[in-house]
């Protein structure tokens, strides 16, 4: 083969440059399926109001996971908390009453209202301590 | 006939009534043999039974009961029982065989999946064969579900006592007992689920086993295989769950105690989840999961402790 080398080199590199490209564009990776989270994905959120009234003195607790624990003194009967949860999918609550009196029969009334309107109302009974889960619906 | 005479007449009557008594109090101590099929049934029938039951477990702890045939000796075992325990929808293929020897050797047959309400499992990538393990659409995974356990236990309770009435004052304690402590446990799972944030409740697990829990405590399943553990996902499956791992961020997958966890861990090693840990899906292990409530404390504070 006649020419000159340098030619020759820069006609072999354009050459494979050239092939490069459908190669690459063959065997890259594909792009990922999953569709992209829109923003309107972006959760909205509402505000629960938790009341929990005992049927004597106790101190009374209140807790979603990813929320802070709200938490009474010693001796109410009664008690609120609100918390600030998805609107759509809110996390189920824990209530908690520790009674005073650990001899006797008691109750804890819970109810669960978002923008005035009353999601659940629940009883427990038990003595000494009630605790239980109050599960919320979802949309 | 001498007063004398009557007299030996009386301590003769007096003898045998005797005997009989204790003749019968015998055949009453006599302890029900209950055969087993389920380990939760079989945790369950020790627990209401007490001493008036001998439990003879023909699935034992451990074993992969979806593959498990019973042998020529188990078939004795059964018919020489008064109950046999099984989970039923579709978990025993064998059980239809086993049928005309229960009617022959008047054995009670209590099928726990009888009294709970069923829920539609996915049955995919295996072909039934005549003996092995198949399904209807049912998942009969039911014990995974403290209230169907609930369920069950009266229906055991009832069996003991249609059998031995003479003990039900025995029976209905003890099963008012379990009742309590099994209220107690589901009280417990939820305040132990209720920690997990809900956009966490994903399993990835073996096989198609906790499709009652889910539906019990809001978590959603991504099983590697269906609903039988001879159930084998196809490639195109395991790279479309391995999609849905990375898309939902699945924080850790679960091995199942009588499987082989290999699928699983190449599952781990190609997304971002941890290995969980290790649950009972197909009835209890040993140790603390020797019983009900130590598989279902064992399988709850694993899940939370790996999703949290």
């Amino acid at each position: 083969m006649r020419g000159s080398p340098f030619l020759r080199l820069v006609l072999v590199v354009g050459a494979l440059a050239l092939l490069a490209v459908p190669v690459w564009r063959l065997t890259r990776p594909a792009p990922s399926s999953a569709p992209a989270r829109p923003e309107s994905a972006v959760e909205k959120l509402a505000d629960y109001r938790v009341t929990m009234k005992a049927s004597a003195p106790a101190r009374l607790q209140a807790m979603a996971a990813n929320q802070p624990t709200a938490s009474s003194v010693s001796g109410v009967e009664n008690f609120e908390a609100v918390f600030s949860m998805s609107a759509a999918e809110p996390e189920d609550i824990a209530v908690f009453a520790d009674f005073k009196d650990r001899t006797r029969s008691a109750a804890l009334r819970v109810t669960v209202e978002k923008g005035g309107e009353v999601l659940v109302e629940k009883t427990f009974w038990g003595s000494g301590v009630v605790e239980d889960v109050v599960m919320l619906p979802t949309k | 006939m001498s007063a004398g005479g009557e007299f030996v007449g009386v301590k003769i009557l007096f003898f045998l009534i005797a005997m009989l008594a204790c003749a019968g109090l015998e055949v009453v101590a006599q302890p029900i043999r209950v055969a087993s099929l389920s380990t939760v049934m079989a945790d369950l029938v020790r627990d209401i039974g007490a001493e008036r039951v001998e439990v003879i477990e023909i699935v034992k702890p451990g074993t992969d009961p979806h593959i498990f045939e019973p042998s020529p000796g188990d078939y004795k075992t059964i018919a020489n029982s008064r109950l046999l325990l099984a989970s039923g929808l579709g978990f025993e293929g064998y059980l239809d065989k086993l049928r005309p020897v229960l009617e022959k050797s008047g054995v009670r047959l209590v099928v726990g999946g009888d009294v709970v309400e069923p829920i539609e499992g996915a049955c995919e990538g295996h072909e039934h064969s005549e003996d092995h393990h198949h399904h209807g659409t049912a998942d009969p995974h039911w014990w995974q579900s403290v209230s169907n356990v609930q369920l069950v236990a009266r229906q055991i309770g009832n069996a003991l006592i249609a059998i031995d009435p003479a003990g039900r004052v025995t029976y209905e304690k003890n099963a008012a007992a379990l009742e309590a402590r099994l209220e107690d446990l589901g009280k417990w799972v939820r305040l132990q689920i209720v920690q997990l944030p809900k956009k966490n409740r994903v399993l990835v697990t073996s096989h198609d086993a906790l499709g009652y829990f889910a539906k019990e405590y809001g978590f959603e399943i991504l099983p590697v295989q269906g609903i039988s553990t001879s159930d084998q996902p196809s490639s195109q499956k395991v790279r479309d769950l391995i999609g849905r791992i990375r898309e939902r961020g699945v924080k850790a997958i679960f091995a199942e105690s009588i499987e082989n966890p290999k699928v699983l861990g190449q599952i781990t090693a190609e997304t971002c989840a941890k290995p969980g840990g290790v649950i009972y899906a197909d009835g209890l292990g040993s140790g603390d999961a020797g019983t009900y409530g130590g598989m279902m404390r064992h399988n709850v504070t694993t899940i939370v402790e790996a999703l949290k």
